[in-house]
């Protein structure tokens, strides 16, 4: 801890901190403008100058390091004047749009110009007139006119998301803030969340309202594992007219992604269903919630009585109190069984963390003490981008290494140290080989020795790894990297989880390292409650395992459609005595149900979800009354027999009563945590797949948190067409193409054991091999026929179209 | 040097206004007379104020000139720099255009201290001393434009802009501007930034003597940016993150040129001339690039495959590399121009200076001259296997190589023996203290006397003990032996490392080239030109042994002289060139200069490995700098950018 004066008044700050970080903490205000706590100082608007006694020249306090002994001045004349004098030209061509402008009532440049009781600007710096420009992205309008240059977007845009669209061009006063990539936009919104004055505004919703007009209610994101904190702006209790984001809330620091950012406007889309339909053979009619819960409760107990099964299948999205409540209806019945679309990737996954006792829940920021990220199988441009964020901070504030293991170029392969293009699924005998080399170098944990199930003897080594696919060199890095780093974090998605086999390998070579003990295990999930979920229906399988074995189906917000094989579901539900379907829209799997209710969006929702990271969040109703689907649920209970909760938070309550939820040291709620008894999996000889097709065709999942997604229901698709997300199409490496004589662009004919497929296929520099990809957003049904069931990699064969 | 009317450069008022000629009070700055062959000096204005040599410059227009410039340069990253200024050169134009109203006066200096005291650099910091200024000293020429609606005499000027770390730049690279680029996280384009003035980025980045760190504003208030080490991690970041170069290769001319010899200079020339479109042959004796880097400087300072990669860099613009031959053994002079339009030679110094010590020409065995111990060593042999205890006589970088090469080839036993003190040492002050670290006994004040031998075999050295007397042509105080003071050192390898000399064995009619009596390559100093039409020269073989970097800026340059020649133009400087002369006379870094701020931060260094650990492996002794480091260090840059304006019509 250093000693400084400021202002007279004593201070005490870590060292390595700035003036100005030092005094916000100590409540002394500083005027900033461009100023940003997740950004690295800027220094361009220069209103937080200082005088500091024994130098001639004011400094700026956000780039000037605290030093102990220093004595600092942060009001005079002096210096008031210099900010009067800056803002007074940030005035001169600033046009007078605050009576039309978004900002207004919370832009930065109106409160610094009242503070510094600014009257008028008779100074004049001649500059040519701003035309309207497209931005980066349709979904953000760039008021040319109105930017200050203070630069946070640019340095948003390279240090958070890492997309590098935006820069400063020309020079003088003529200089400008302009995307010099905007195919590499992702639409996340950084730089919109930043922007301190209205040059860049949300172009999203139909109706504007200003900051005094709305209730602004704190809440989760209901899309990806992630669990974001975002606001939204609710205007006369029913129209959600924006998302914001607060720099201090976690997990995400004032971060979103284009989901978040701007995947609200489902919940105010007309085509929501608004009354529930029955239907009696052919004649679908409309009607009343206590009739669709008559019917339900009638059909249901029916089939009961009859000893057949019930099968439940529920939403990863539905919140923890939703599911507990399906949980209380399937107990009035004997035969039930419990199916979710989490379970194909958090399901599997945590039953392998508990299995051999990987520490669980996780904390995201135990990433800033690592200095070697693994990532491995998992594309966070398509979901989790928040991670990514997260793994560029630890590179941007402690110089940490990534390394990425994956068969396709993802987010991170354009920023890491090292790239191990594994074939698709060989990964455990990536693995192993680096696990086994570690050994036999005597570099793991010494205290790993002793855990249950190291291995006896030592493997092949990294020699093996080749046969995976990836090359020597790449090879070698990662084990060079991986050995000689003292904290690791190990981020893993579905492309390992796919296989139990290749998840087991990735731990055993976790506990091998000891990062367990000194570093972080990091799965993720897809969905916002899939971990929830799970933990309140501890004996939940796959919807499509359900889907098969279950002769009358409750699915609660989830449509297998979205990825299954179509033609599996649609003979599956057809056959189906009785299907009813809660969703807010109509779907796939809508159109074979008996009873179809209306359910409710994120923000007419109360209750919790819980993130991949194992912890709670708080999802809080923003609209006025209540939430359709958990009406629904409770109306159903009552009338089944099983009481009737009046709220939310009765369900609530007694989730925490029956322990699904606990809480930790600090009082955070969160699932059980795994016994932290680790054990390593029986090592699996893995060998690389001889498959019975030449390619492999992985499915990577865009945006797959929303099983709405395909129907367009978000009012403003322009963002799907952002040309760096890449959905619905298919890619092939420059290799193949070139052997099978296939133009970029050029059709393509895909064979799978069930199904054929003809389309255009895009060649993609870095793909690997043998590797074909198809990223999954709208167009689902057409690549989901060459799936039996749920796909992740098929095997498939390729020719010319 | 021109008579100097007025002066407010660095401080110093001299106004010779109304004085007679005789009577000329004369400035500390020494102004060149021209600029250029026909174009006067007649005025300069400068980050420190106004030199007036002529009394028909318009003040106020080279005012508004000088405002024009910095509104120019302004790069938008601060708000009293980017509005500011042009606030004040729309004020100025007005007056220039004899619109100007009498309240402007006042206002101009009003606005312009909270522009000078606020701006992020020294664009804004110092773009209006010179305006402030000649309203002080000039103001009735400023009220007349006002009074009389006078239009200002449009002049003519030259304008550039330079930085303290710049302007003593060998080749010119534009510092500040990478350093901020590195600051911003924008590393691959720091790269281009560097690339635009040598393609050895990597190589510089570990071994460039750094003129620049010694001429660094921040050493004015804490310590100097690690200028090279950042260099080094924008080469690095491209190769360990495999970012891909998008280079095309661009041939299009007809007249070839041949470069003799792979090293920084034959490279930068071949680099350069490849980009300029001409199809280019480099003629290099060993199998690798680097000259002198690569077999002279261990791979522990600076690993091949750096060398290696810059190689490929250079190739990769259609350049053709022709490795493995030797000119004067595989092909000669002659040939090559007859199949060339014009031949660049940068064969380096290659051969080891005398000693002037008894039995230093009998072949003895353990007697290796410092540039073949190093030859041997980089080609993976020990030089002399049967020798354990080696004693190396020398104090530049190449002894320092010779010395804690030797640990890492096995021979624990290593001695230096210089003939001044440690101070006096040329070698690079890092390599010193790595080599104290490593365990090397120094012997200073000492120089060898005689060889002792047995069997034709190094037994022991015998020297002499020096002391210090009158400072020599360097300005390094003259060794003196200290008579009867002569003392042995025992060992069994003894090595000169005294200094580098030209090999000309290449030629085979030495006559035909002027050969200077320092044994380098004579030629024309403004075209590299030999006095043989069409071959140029540059590098250690004409300059003698001197710093890399230096090379390259010279290899470069004769890149051009070589484009201006087959063009069949008259050689003319370039603008920069001028520039650069210009602003050496006029000094552009003040180590006296009271910058004003509070140093808050040491520089950031590399993290060598324990000496114990590195002084046996040839791994590279530091590590370079992480992502965050290289970015704190970075973003320590004032970001000096000065403008020099000259009036010359």
């Amino acid at each position: 801890m250093i000693t400084l004066k400021i202002d007279g008044k004593e201070i005490k700050t870590e060292k390595g901190k700035t003036i100005l970080e030092a005094a916000r903490e100590n409540g002394i205000y500083i005027p900033t403008l461009c100023y940003h706590e997740n950004l690295l100082p800027i220094g361009s608007c220069r209103l937080c100058i200082v005088e500091i006694e024994g130098y001639e020249k004011p400094m700026t306090s956000c780039t000037t390091a605290a030093v102990e002994g220093i004595s600092v001045t942060t009001r005079s004349e002096k210096l008031f004047a210099m900010r009067q004098e800056y803002l007074k030209f940030l005035l001169i061509n600033h046009p007078l749009d605050c009576p039309i402008c978004d900002s207004g009532g919370e832009c930065r440049l109106q409160d610094l110009v009242f503070e510094h009781k600014i009257e008028s600007v008779d100074l004049t710096a001649g500059r040519e007139p701003k035309k309207a420009k497209p931005y980066a992205t349709a979904l953000i309008r760039y008021s040319e006119d109105r930017c200050v240059l203070c630069l946070r977007c640019v340095h948003a845009c390279r240090e958070i998301s890492g997309r590098r669209v935006l820069e400063l061009t020309g020079s003088g006063i003529e200089a400008a803030m302009a995307p010099k990539t905007p195919e590499d936009c992702i639409s996340c919104g950084e730089c919109l969340s930043v922007c301190p004055v209205g040059a860049l505004t949300e172009q999203e919703s139909p109706l504007k309202s200003r900051k005094w007009q709305t209730k602004r209610q704190t809440t989760t994101c209901p899309h990806c594992g992630f669990g974001c904190s975002l606001d939204l702006d609710v205007f006369e209790d029913r129209f959600v007219t924006k998302v914001v984001t607060r720099p201090e809330r976690l997990p995400n620091k004032g971060s979103l992604c284009v989901m978040g950012r701007f995947g609200y406007d489902f919940a105010n889309n007309e085509a929501r269903l608004a009354t529930p339909t029955v239907r009696q053979g052919a004649a679908v009619s409309e009607a009343t919630l206590v009739e669709a819960v008559e019917a339900t409760a009638a059909a249901l107990a029916k089939l009961d009585k009859e000893g057949r099964t019930i099968g439940f299948i529920v939403s990863p999205r539905a919140t923890n109190e939703e599911a507990y409540m399906i949980s209380q209806i399937a107990g009035t019945f004997s035969k039930t069984r419990f199916g979710t679309a989490g379970y194909y990737h958090t399901g599997r996954v945590l039953e392998a963390l508990r299995r051999m006792g990987i520490p669980y829940p996780y904390e995201y920021d135990a990433i800033n003490g690592c200095d070697l990220v693994v990532v491995a199988g998992a594309d966070l441009l398509g979901n989790n981008h928040l991670l990514a964020n997260k793994v560029r901070e630890a590179v941007k504030m402690k110089g940490a290494k990534v390394a990425v293991v994956d068969p396709s170029p993802t987010a991170l392969t354009r920023a890491c140290d090292v790239w191990v293009k594994v074939t698709p699924g060989s990964d455990a005998l990536f693995f192993n080989a680096v696990a086994s080399q570690l050994i036999a170098d005597k570099k793991n944990d010494p205290e790993a020795g002793s855990l249950e199930g190291f291995p006896g003897s030592a493997g092949g080594g990294k020699g093996d790894a080749v046969r995976t696919g990836a090359d020597e060199k790449s090879v070698d890095k990662f084990y060079a990297l991986f050995a000689a780093a003292s904290r690791v974090a190990v981020i893993f998605g579905t492309g390992v989880s796919d296989r139990t086999e290749s998840m087991e390998a990735l731990l055993n070579l976790c506990l091998v390292k000891g990062v367990q003990k000194a570093g972080v295990v990091m799965p993720t999930a897809l969905q916002s409650n899939a971990v929830g979920v799970l933990s309140v229906l501890p004996d939940a399988v796959s919807s499509g395992d359900v889907l098969g074995e279950a002769e009358g189906l409750f699915i609660y917000e989830d449509d297998p459609f979205h990825y299954l094989g179509g033609k599996r579901v649609e003979e599956s539900l057809k056959n189906k005595t009785f299907v009813a379907v809660c969703d807010m829209f109509p779907t796939g799997a809508s159109a074979h149900a008996h009873v179809v209710v209306p359910s409710g969006s994120f923000a007419e929702k109360d209750g919790s979800y819980v993130a991949e990271d194992g912890f709670m969040r708080k999802v809080a109703r923003a609209e006025g009354g209540s939430s359709p689907g958990f009406d629904f649920l409770r109306l159903l209970l009552d009338r089944l027999g099983g009481g009737l909760y009046r709220d939310e938070q009765e369900a609530s309550t007694v989730l925490f009563g029956k322990e699904v939820l606990v809480a930790d040291d600090s009082g955070r709620a969160m699932v059980r945590p795994t016994n932290g008894q680790a054990r390593l999996a029986s090592a699996v000889r893995a060998e690389a797949d001889k498959p019975a097709r030449p390619f492999t065709l992985v499915l990577r999942n865009v945006f797959f948190h929303h099983h709405l997604a395909g129907q367009g229901v978000y009012s403003k698709m322009v963002y799907l067409q952002n040309p760096a997300v890449a959905g619905d199409r298919l890619f092939i490496s420059p290799e193949d193409a070139a052997a099978l004589g296939i133009a970029d662009g050029g059709q393509v004919i895909v064979e799978s054991d069930h199904g054929t497929l003809q389309q255009p296929v895009t060649v993609k520099e870095g793909l690997g091999k043998g590797v074909l990809e198809y990223r999954m957003l709208k167009n689902r049904q057409d690549i989901l026929k060459l799936a039996d069931e749920y796909g992740k990699h098929i095997a498939v064969t390729v020719k010319k179209g | 040097m021109a008579d100097v009317i007025f002066s407010s450069w660095q401080g110093e008022i001299i106004d010779n206004r109304g004085k007679a000629r005789e009577s000329f009070e004369a400035p500390k700055v020494k102004l060149p007379g021209e600029f250029e062959k026909g174009l006067p000096v007649k005025a300069f204005m400068g980050w420190d104020g106004i030199i007036l040599c002529d009394e028909s410059v318009d003040i106020v227009d080279m005012s508004v000139r000088y405002v024009e410039a910095v509104q120019k340069e302004s790069c938008g990253r601060c708000v009293p720099c980017r509005i500011g200024s042009k606030v004040i050169l729309d004020i100025l134009r007005g007056i220039a255009d004899g619109q100007g109203k009498k309240e402007d006066l006042e206002r101009i200096p009003a606005i312009a201290a909270g522009i000078k005291d606020g701006s992020k650099c020294q664009i804004g910091q110092t773009g209006f001393v010179p305006l402030l200024q000649a309203l002080s000293f000039f103001g009735p020429e400023f009220e007349r434009s006002i009074t009389e609606g006078r239009k200002a005499k449009a002049g003519d000027y030259k304008v550039s802009v330079t930085a303290p770390c710049m302007s003593v730049c060998p080749t010119q690279l534009d510092i500040p501007r990478y350093v901020e680029a590195i600051s911003e996280g924008r590393f691959t384009e720091s790269l281009v930034t560097i690339r635009e003035n040598t393609c050895l980025a990597g190589t510089l980045g570990r071994v460039c003597v750094r003129p620049c760190e010694s001429n660094c504003r921040r050493a004015n208030i804490d310590e100097a940016i690690s200028i090279k080490s950042l260099k080094r991690f924008a080469a690095d970041f491209e190769l360990e993150k495999n970012v891909k170069r998008n280079v095309e290769a661009k041939i299009d001319k007809n007249k070839k040129v041949a470069v003799i010899g792979a090293g920084p200079a034959g490279l930068s020339c071949a680099y350069y001339l490849a980009q300029m479109g001409y199809p280019v042959t480099v003629f290099e004796k060993l199998g690798e690039p680097g000259g002198m880097a690569a077999v002279g400087i261990p791979d522990y300072r600076l690993p091949r495959v750096i060398l290696g990669s810059e190689g490929a860099f250079v190739e990769s613009f259609g350049v053709t590399m022709r490795y493995g031959v030797t000119l004067g053994k595989d092909i000669t002079i002659d040939q090559i121009r007859k199949d060339f339009d014009a031949v660049f030679i940068g064969v380096g110094a290659h051969s080891s200076s005398p000693m002037g010590v008894k039995g230093e020409d009998m072949g003895y065995r353990g007697f290796i001259p410092g540039v073949k111990y190093l030859l041997d060593i980089n080609n993976g042999e020990d030089p002399y296997p049967e020798g354990k205890k080696v004693v190396v006589v020398g104090g530049g970088n190449v002894a320092m190589d010779c010395v804690r090469s030797s640990f890492r080839v096995g021979k624990p036993d290593v001695h230096l023996v210089y003939r001044r003190t440690k101070k006096e040492m040329p070698a690079d002050p890092v390599e010193i203290h790595e080599a104290e670290e490593e365990g090397v006994e120094f012997h200073y004040l000492c120089n060898p006397t005689r060889i002792l031998e047995r069997d034709g075999k190094v037994v022991g050295v015998e020297c002499i003990r020096m002391e210090l007397g009158e400072p020599d042509a360097s300005g390094r105080r003259r060794p003196v032996p200290v008579p009867g003071s002569e003392f042995v050192i025992d060992t069994d390898i003894l090595i000169p490392a005294i200094g580098q000399a030209v090999d000309f064995s290449f030629l085979e009619k030495r006559e035909d080239f002027t050969i200077t009596k320092w044994n380098t390559f004579g030629v024309d100093q403004e075209t590299f030109e030999t006095n043989v039409p069409g071959v140029f020269s540059a590098g250690d073989c004409e300059t003698g042994p001197d710093v890399l970097v230096r090379a390259c800026g010279n290899g470069k340059r004769a890149a051009w002289k070589i484009d201006e020649y087959l063009k069949g133009e008259k050689p003319k400087a370039r603008m920069s060139e001028k520039f650069v002369k210009f602003f050496g006379d006029v000094k552009v870094y003040d180590k006296n200069e009271n910058v004003g701020l509070l140093g808050d931060s040491a520089r950031h260094l590399l993290r060598p490995m324990a000496p114990e650990v590195r002084k046996w492996t040839f791994d590279e002794v530091e590590e370079g700098f992480r992502t965050d480091e290289a970015i704190a260090e970075a973003s320590r840059c004032l970001r000096c950018y000065r403008i020099g304006m000259i009036a010359v019509g």
